[in-house]
């Protein structure tokens, strides 16, 4: 079971999903969290943290939703995955196009300063 | 050596009951986190595929039929499916993951990260079935 809620720091949108990001949560959220992104056009910060498993299927929504956003000029950033998240990632290629930061904070301020 | 067999129907429910049989094993058998996770991945990403391209997209049910042999060496979990044959060792990586993002085509990944995942794959048609044998093996440093 996948949870995504959203929340706003320093003015920046942040995603904070939590659960199994496999086929199924993926479906879960996938609407939702691509509205989110395309009704604000801004950059956004996802917060992995409480993300115990990143799949192909999530990997896809996340490549998609910065795709989108970088029609705009945005850039959807991922912040706080734990190391075997990280792992896959990085593993998968997405770390070359999608930063991914150690903490919120850290995705916050590459986006604000 | 150990067996366990766990049949389950092929559709998108069965992720998480397939997950919590990997992992138990995975514990069993004494893998690092990072095996675990590895293993777990590349099954999520097998029985995906099978439930969407080998029953959903072609109009067919069948069942998910995962195989555990626990032996001194190795982990090894098999995945069957009833779909039309399919060699997941056979295909092509993906040939774009060092492309710029917006030049790369969605799909391949999940067979990508099966065959980075585990120490061993491989698969034959038994009858009317695919099975794909994943293998680990139990004592490997794996940094972690």
């Amino acid at each position: 079971m996948m949870e995504m809620t959203k929340t706003e720091v320093r003015g920046v949108p942040v995603i904070v999903l939590s659960g199994r990001l496999d086929m199924a949560g993926a479906q879960e959220i996938d609407l939702k969290f691509t509205a989110q992104t395309s009704a604000e056009k801004v950059s956004t910060v996802v917060d992995l943290s409480g993300v115990s498993f990143v799949g192909s299927m999530g990997i896809r929504m996340f490549i998609r939703n910065t795709k989108a956003l970088a029609l705009s000029g945005h850039k959807l950033v991922l912040a706080g995955a734990k190391n075997e998240v990280a792992e896959v990632l990085r593993v998968a290629g997405v770390t070359d196009a999608i930063e991914l930061f150690d903490t919120v904070d850290a995705a916050l301020d590459s986006l604000t300063t | 050596m150990k067996t366990e067999r766990l049949e389950l129907a092929g559709t998108v429910d069965s992720l998480g009951p397939a997950a919590a049989f990997v992992e138990r094993l995975a514990e069993e058998a004494g893998l690092s986190t990072k095996g675990a996770y590895g293993l777990q991945l590349a099954v999520d990403e097998l029985v995906t595929n099978v439930v969407t391209h080998a029953y959903a997209e072609q109009g067919r049910t069948g069942p998910v039929i995962l195989e555990a042999e626990l032996d001194d060496a190795s982990l090894r979990v098999a995945i069957e499916d009833t779909g039309e044959p399919y060699d997941p060792t056979g295909q092509p990586p993906p040939d774009d993951l060092d492309k710029p993002l917006e030049e790369r085509k969605i799909g391949g990944l999940g067979i990508f990260l099966v065959l980075k995942s585990v120490d061993w794959v491989s698969y034959e048609r038994r009858g009317d079935r695919n099975r794909v044998v994943l293998e680990m093996k139990r004592q490997v440093d794996r940094d972690g």
